[in-house]
């Protein structure tokens, strides 16, 4: 890890430590997404996945000392809510992993899962084909000892990852996470939070919906750069924070990928910033987004921002009669 | 260069300024001066009278240049008007709200209750008039705007027999008996100039001292 990414972690510690974060279900409400994707690895990418793999943090408080349970909603691939390509023939695994290096080897956190992505210790892993069982419900990992997450000192607490990955096949596998402290419903881990460094997801269909991402912008960063793939110009992308009122970010097409970059003003450091697509269109539209800074390192996305959602600081004179 | 004052020479410098301002405050204008402001307006003290709060708001410099596509609307309670500048009455005094929302109008998405202003209207004018209201006794004239608003803002009483005064709260004694038409009429200093803001009027009837 370089000095320079130090500092962001110590602060994000701090604003996790410190704030009142419940984001247990990922997608979060707030990020107003569909659902998390993974397509089978002999997918075209058009269909909007580029690499057929997701990588999601978890994030547990050191207060945490009882068990926690990391539950997949609809983790197979077909029946309801998966996008079959003729029948289903796709294969999904997700695998878990703590202790160290989970979070904190480099290529666990690049854009592309390649060398060593998979680090830490393999604690459960589950392969799931088109099984009916799991079609429109849930599978839960756990057990999990919080003790068994790669510990951070700068962040105070625990993180787990989950990685998914379409083995094989040619469908799109749509599903959604939450962790918890029951293995057999949704009751969030007080202080847990989750995130990823790049995020496949579906839009939700509706035509003028708003998708909010969350990016966290570390004190020392200049520039971000955002990178989309596959949105098929399906309507426009902006960024709002504390200075900017909704500027305009570059927008991919059919299975393509883009990338733009703004410039950080001071009053943004050490935020979270707001990106919002605004869909025209209602056909199902699923789509790859990532965040870097200006040294090209990727910056984490949270189910519920960090700080709260940034709020434009809007100069307003009033005279009273 | 180091420069210490020590507190007693700083509470001198400090009760220095407070009396400059003050004279300067009392030599500012007179009191005939603002009443003939007052009657040159040509309109009477109910005139002036009003049962509306009303409170102007300008986001202007609110608008981002990267992302001028961009408009304001202002949600209160009753309605939602649109625009950078807007001005809104209020049919009662106290506390109002109102959130500023912007829209993109090319995107067409709309970030609502980013901000929230609260606006704390004054009650309705009212003078209290304290004490025994007989010749030859002092007689104490207040009105209950004073804490709520702007400081700099001058009152003029008009106490109905002749004497004028200036001040949030004066006293006066009377020399002579009968009905005196009080009025308080409420200037706001403009720069140079002075608008007249509020004016309120009471007749008391001042009865001889046995």
């Amino acid at each position: 890890m370089t000095s320079k990414v130090i500092p962001s972690l110590c602060l994000f510690g701090l604003l996790l430590v410190f704030s009142p974060v419940i984001s247990q279900e990922i997608p979060a409400k707030g990020e107003n997404i569909a659902w998390l994707q993974t397509f089978g690895n002999q997918a075209n990418p058009k269909f909007g996945d580029d690499d057929y793999t997701q990588i999601f943090f978890f994030y547990i408080p050191e207060t945490q000392k009882t068990p926690i349970y990391l539950r997949i909603f609809d983790p197979e691939c077909g029946g309801q809510n998966d996008l079959g390509n003729g029948s289903f023939n796709t294969t999904t695994k997700y695998s878990v992993y703590g202790g160290k290096g989970a979070h904190s080897n480099p290529d666990a956190q690049a854009l592309d899962p390649v060398g060593n992505f998979k680090s830490g210790v393999l604690l459960a892993t589950q392969t799931f084909s088109s099984d009916p069982k799991f079609d429109n419900s849930w599978f839960t990992f756990g057990p999990l000892n919080p003790a068994e997450g790669e510990y951070s000192e700068q962040l105070k607490g625990r993180l787990f990852k989950l990685i998914c990955q379409g083995t094989s096949g040619d469908d799109g596998n749509l599903y959604r996470y939450y962790l918890s402290t029951s293995p057999n419903e949704n009751r969030p881990v007080e202080g847990g939070n989750g995130f990823t460094y790049e995020y496949s997801f579906r839009l939700m269909d509706k035509p003028g919906s708003v998708t909010h991402l969350y990016p966290f912008a570390d004190e020392n960063a200049v520039a971000i750069k955002q990178h989309n793939f596959d949105f098929d110009g399906d309507g426009y992308i902006k960024l709002y924070s504390v200075s900017k009122n909704g500027h305009t970010m570059a927008v991919s097409g059919d299975n393509n990928a883009v990338a733009s970059v703004h410039k950080l003003t001071e009053e943004e450091k050490g935020k979270s910033l707001n990106i919002q697509i605004i869909r025209k269109g209602s056909f199902s539209n699923d789509m790859v987004f990532s965040v870097t800074n200006e040294y090209d390192k990727p910056i984490p996305f949270f189910a519920v921002p960090i700080g709260g959602p940034p709020k434009y600081k809007y100069t307003i004179s009033v005279k009273y009669e | 260069m180091k420069f210490a004052l020590k507190p007693k020479y700083f509470l001198l410098l400090f009760c220095g300024i407070v009396l400059q301002i003050n004279s300067v405050k009392s030599q500012d204008i007179s009191a005939d001066s603002l009443f003939a402001m007052f009657t040159a307006s040509g309109k009477s003290c109910t005139e002036f009278e009003s049962n509306q709060y009303c409170v102007t708001m300008n986001a202007e410099a609110s608008i981002d240049p990267a992302n001028p596509n961009v408009t304001f609307f202002w949600e209160f309670k009753e309605d939602t008007l649109y625009g950078f500048e807007v001005r809104k009455c209020f049919d009662t005094p106290g506390y109002h709200k109102v959130w500023l929302n912007s829209k993109d109008t090319i995107a067409k998405n709309i970030n609502a209750h980013d901000t929230m202003l609260t606006f704390n209207f004054p009650p309705k004018p009212e003078m209290n008039i304290k004490g025994d209201l007989i010749n030859s006794s002092t007689i104490i004239f207040e009105n209950n705007l004073y804490s709520y608003s702007n400081k700099k803002k001058i009152y003029l009483w008009v106490l109905g027999d002749g004497s004028m005064k200036i001040g949030p709260e004066v006293l006066h004694v009377y020399r002579t008996v009968g009905k005196m038409e009080i009025k308080l009429i409420i200037f706001n200093p403009m720069g140079p100039s002075y608008t007249i803001e509020k004016c309120m009027s009471k007749t008391i009837e001042i009865l001889p001292n046995r």
